[in-house]
């Protein structure tokens, strides 16, 4: 054993430095993740992000996740004054498997957005009148979502019913939520397993890590498990085809990512639309201009689009990535979906998609868009 | 001596290139501004089908210069034509190239339809149209534009000074001389009607902005006005009457003077009138915080490289809430005034503004002029 140590260190210092890893990923013990990344930028990005494990959503509670979002993000009074009149900002966005809330912020203010991520932990009450009001936004926030946005919304309500409404909502629902609901929604999704909280920035990792478990160190959890859409088929619009994908981290997945980014050279103005989820997704591929054309004339063993379309999967894993807030957001999200499920992970299964593998995708591709 | 002119008569005649070097960008921003001669109808009706079909022919842009997704983004106003191209610093030289060689041999389609609303079509699909513009029109119409003399290139990121200017005059671009007529298209004024399911309201001032220090107080102007979650324009639309979800202040370049607006889109065409008078108060009543809190804004925005809400709030060209935003800008002050600024100047300049001249100033601005 001595030897063996002895070995260590003569190779410690043979190597001539210690490099201290610029990643920390803590798994506390009642389920609540901290993510930490160290990297050399102006600014930090703190992000908590709230799973929705243990929440059932319906038709009678769509929207009333977002409509929290709105409520707790201006519920700390004189915060956001605090952090915009030093240079900083606090974002927040709700997706169907996530609300996220960001302190984009000059380093000396993570305390402050620290302070922040505490205060949203706890159980929060609001008003009717705040109710009424935050719906009137949802409302027009809707009216101002985008084509592909609508598009998106619509195919993933076709393919999962119910389990696929969009986490938008509209002034319909929203306005009906009574405030004791919205405080039984709010405990739900802060229970510990919901709960990740990720960083990237200049930030000094094992400080970072002390101060946000001690946070989330006694949330409670409630112990569910997330589960799975299930999906009634692939389905095509005139905007978009969409496909039903399972878990971010399958071969398949990966294959129908390259074969859809492959097949962009051939649809004009293109976009890829993809949510990473856990528990079944929508991969889109569509067009923004006035109709995506049908019959691609693309041919599954053109290698064109197996290069095309790794490449540019490769690139799309690496833009998610760049930034500090990039980082912490992917990071964070895929965390909260499962603690497994690392970027390094995903590059992986990008680069192992072998030609059959995605013969078959390009297939299912050609399929939709007939 | 006759030698040394023939030389310089061959020397190519390049476009304005204005490097921007910035300390730890982890992009490199192209804005390709072209300043629009004065021009009509069909003929600017040419121009902007000329445009947008040219980038749109460039499908294999992304695959060549971007991040996996389009990384070119085209808008026009009627002063200028915007392409704003953000990639990494591996990519930088090869982005450049082909947005040159986008703007030197576009891909024109052969024939272009005008439609009876005021756009086009490159298929002959539409039962009423406008006429058509052919090739050669559409050609001329886009020499007549886009030449040497009306481009200017912005680009910021990590790059060693000169780097970019280097590579730009290496480049064997053949650019257009402007030409001494307007191409013969003839004229025909059509109205460009733009169909939206929700209204938009605006408050437009145009702002005397000579000096380096007046562009910083109308940056302070349109924080305070609209800029993150403290702002006049969040109080009144998001909270207080609540009218809009979106909403944005611009500083933009039109018909020759510089335009500063806010915009705010709504479906509740009913509330304008209530929210004027609503931010009209505020602004009687603005304080010492009202002017902290933007002038921190806009340090986020210039400094620290953090985008606040709002101020980013609708279309292109919104002020420097971004990097790319901020490069346009830049190059839109450079090619109208000469003269140049630095983020930390700005910033700077701010902090001297004070509150009586902000409030005279958005005085001025809701009331329009």
């Amino acid at each position: 054993m001595l030897a063996l140590n002895s070995l260590l260190l003569a190779s410690a210092i043979f190597q001539g430095q210690y490099s201290e890893s610029n990643q920390l990923r803590t798994i506390l013990p009642n389920g609540s993740v901290v993510f930490v990344e160290k990297r050399d930028a102006p600014y930090a990005s703190i992000q908590l992000i709230l799973g929705t494990r243990g929440l059932i959503e319906t038709p009678a509670n769509h929207g009333y996740r977002h409509l929290l979002e709105h409520l707790v993000a201006r519920s700390i009074p004189k915060h956001d004054f605090q952090l915009e009149s030093q240079g900083g900002a606090l974002y927040a966005y709700t997706a169907r498997d996530w609300m996220r809330f960001e302190w984009r912020v000059p380093p000396e203010l993570i305390p402050v957005a620290l302070g922040g991520i505490s205060k949203f932990l706890k159980p929060q009450v609001f008003g009717k009148d705040l109710i009424e009001r935050e719906s009137k936004m949802i409302g027009l926030e809707r009216s101002h979502l985008s084509p592909s946005d609508r598009s998106s919304i619509e195919i993933w309500s076709a393919i999962f019913g119910a389990e696929g409404q969009d986490a938008v909502g509209t002034w319909e629902s929203t306005s009906k939520a009574e405030p004791e609901q919205l405080t039984d929604i709010w405990r739900t999704i802060t229970r510990s397993n919901n709960v990740v909280i990720s960083a990237s920035g200049p930030i000094d990792i094992k400080t970072f890590t002390d101060d946000a478990s001690s946070l989330v160190r006694g949330l409670a959890s409630n112990n569910a498990v997330r589960s799975n859409r299930k999906a009634a088929g692939n389905v095509s619009t005139n905007q978009a085809v969409g496909l039903a994908l399972q878990s971010i981290e399958k071969d398949a997945t990966a294959a129908m990512m390259v074969a859809a980014f492959g097949m962009t050279s051939r649809i004009p103005s293109p976009f890829v639309t993809f949510t990473p989820t856990a528990s079944g997704g929508v991969l889109l591929l569509g067009s923004l201009g006035t109709s995506i054309p049908r019959g691609t004339g693309a041919d599954e063993s053109d290698v064109a689009i197996y290069h095309r379309g790794k490449q540019l999967a490769l690139e799309w894993l690496d833009s998610k990535l760049m930034t500090p807030e990039g980082s912490a957001e992917f990071n964070g999200t895929l965390l909260s979906l499962s603690p497994a499920i690392r970027p390094r992970k995903l590059r992986e299964n990008f680069e192992n998609v072998n030609y059959e593998l995605l013969k078959v995708a390009v297939v299912q591709l050609k399929e939709a868009l007939r | 001596m006759i030698a040394a002119l023939v030389i310089l008569s061959q020397q190519p005649v390049l476009p304005a290139l204005w490097e921007f070097p910035t300390e730890k960008a982890e992009r490199t921003h192209f804005e390709i501004v072209v300043k629009l001669p004065r021009m009509e109808g069909r003929l600017r009706r040419a121009v902007s089908a000329a445009g947008h079909l040219a980038v749109y022919q460039f499908s294999s842009l992304p695959l060549r210069v971007g991040e996996g997704g389009p990384a070119l983004h085209y808008s026009e106003t009627a002063d200028f034509l915007r392409f704003s191209l953000t990639t990494t610093a591996q990519r930088q030289k090869a982005a450049l190239r082909t947005l040159a060689e986008l703007l030197t041999q576009p891909n024109l389609p052969i024939e272009v339809e005008l439609t009876k609303e005021g756009g086009y079509r490159a298929d002959r699909s539409s039962t009423a149209n406008n006429g058509y513009l052919d090739n050669q029109q559409l050609k001329d119409a886009w020499r007549f534009a886009v030449n040497s003399s009306t481009v200017s290139v912005g680009v910021s990121g990590q790059f060693a000074p000169g780097a970019m200017e280097t590579d730009w005059k290496g480049f064997q671009f053949e650019w257009p001389l402007p030409p001494n007529f307007p191409p013969s298209i003839p004229a025909s004024v059509v109205p460009l009607n733009e169909v939206k399911e929700i209204s938009s309201f605006k408050l437009s001032m145009s702002p005397a902005l000579t000096t380096r220090a007046e562009l910083a107080k109308v940056l302070v102007a349109a924080n305070v006005m609209a800029g993150g979650k403290e702002c006049l324009a969040w109080r009144v639309f998001r909270e207080e009457a609540p009218l809009a979800y979106q909403f944005g202040a611009k500083l933009k370049r039109e018909g020759g003077w510089w335009v500063l607006e806010l915009e705010a889109e709504t479906k509740d065409a009913e509330g304008w009138d209530v929210a004027k008078a609503s931010l009209a108060k505020h602004i009687a009543a603005l304080s010492k915080e009202d002017l902290d809190v933007a002038i921190g804004n806009l340090k986020a925005q210039l400094i620290t490289g953090v985008s606040p809400l709002g101020i980013e709030g609708i279309g292109s060209g919104n002020i420097v809430a971004n990097a790319a935003d901020r490069l346009y800008l830049r190059t839109i002050w450079k090619a109208t005034t000469g003269m140049d600024w630095s983020e930390y100047n700005i910033y700077s300049d701010a902090r001297q503004v004070s509150v009586n001249e902000i409030k005279a100033l958005l005085e001025q601005w809701l009331k329009g002029d």
